[in-house]
């Protein structure tokens, strides 16, 4: 009996430890530093954010995050200032499918990852469609090879 | 078999259209760069001369054609493009271009010494912290950038430039500013 209400306080702390240590607060200027520089990719480096990267460049960029963030600039303010330098290639996380930013990766650079994604909409459509056509008709996906390959 | 010949057409048909799509993509010239800063108004910057004589501004140079050339004595490609830019900088050392050579991620007494090895007379100031670098996103030096004589940048230059280049860049924005 002992046992169990030990074990029951024990995880009871747990769950609070774990409340306590995920409880919202306010971010403080290095947190949002890190965070900020996560999200950015070092112009010099291969794929690697500015807050993993050690080089010279990433260091600077990561002090001019910092002074922004003292200067009590937002997140958006932030990005907007490198995003007018750099263009939208200076983001390293992308929010969805990959294969639109490899493509963002070789085409010139004047090309907006937004123009990308317009681009791939019909594409997109002609998969939903595809599938929806496969799902109802399961037939037509061996109509192909059965006539090849009879 | 009239299907499978036509099978085999459609996918050298759908080769062919994959290798003329890259053809025409991979024309372009990789060191034309028009992103970012191109076509917008350039980053105002003050930077101290290299030899500590004083500041140069931008703003001071507004009305002039300028030529900004982020360099560095370890950049190789710098070396390279240096001879190039010292014919360009004679040509037209009394004319309205103005040339600005930024030293990029490093001591001033390297580069110092490197601007006295290499001839370089124009203008030359330090950015210390690299935020004039980072405001013009600059990947890396050698980078030049030719700014109008209404402060816009009008075009981008990364790697080692050639004179021919800097030549018909600049004659391009002196032609503009005369016609305005």
């Amino acid at each position: 009996m002992n046992s169990r209400i030990l074990i029951a306080i024990a995880l009871l702390a747990l769950a609070g430890a774990l409340a306590f240590a995920a409880r919202p607060h306010e971010a403080t200027a290095d947190e949002r530093t890190d965070e900020i520089t996560t999200e950015l990719r070092c112009p010099v480096c291969q794929g690697l954010s500015v807050k993993d990267s050690t080089s010279e460049t990433a260091r600077q960029m990561r002090d001019l995050v910092a002074q922004r963030v003292r200067e009590g600039k937002t997140d958006a303010q932030i990005q907007a200032e490198f995003r007018a330098a750099y263009g939208d290639w200076i983001f390293l996380s992308p929010p969805v499918a990959m294969a639109p930013f490899y493509l963002k990766g070789v085409a010139p650079a004047w090309v907006n990852i937004n123009d990308i994604f317009r681009g791939v909409l019909p594409y997109m459509m002609i998969v939903i469609v595809s599938m929806i056509m496969l799902y109802t008709f399961p037939q037509i996906g061996l109509w192909l090879p059965n006539l090849i390959y009879k | 078999m009239m299907l499978v010949r036509i099978v085999r057409i459609g996918v050298v048909v759908g080769i062919l259209a994959l290798v003329v799509t890259l053809a025409l993509a991979f024309r372009r010239d990789p060191h034309d760069i028009r992103t970012g800063t191109v076509n917008k108004r350039a980053p105002a910057f003050t930077l101290q001369r290299l030899d500590g004589s004083g500041q140069v501004s931008l703003a001071d140079l507004e009305g002039k054609v300028v030529v900004v050339n982020f360099f560095a004595s370890w950049c190789l490609p710098c070396v390279q493009e240096n001879p190039a830019l010292v014919r360009v900088y004679e040509r037209y050392r009394s004319s309205d271009v103005v040339m600005v050579g930024v030293d990029y991620q490093e001591s001033r007494a390297n580069g110092i010494g490197y601007v006295q090895r290499m001839g370089m007379a124009w203008t030359t100031v330090a950015d210390d912290d690299g935020r004039v670098a980072l405001s013009y996103g600059v990947f890396g030096p050698p980078e030049t950038f030719f700014i109008g004589t209404d402060g816009i940048i009008a075009g981008r230059h990364i790697g080692p430039i050639d004179e021919e280049t800097l030549v018909t860049a600049i004659e391009k924005l002196r032609g503009q500013a005369s016609s305005r």
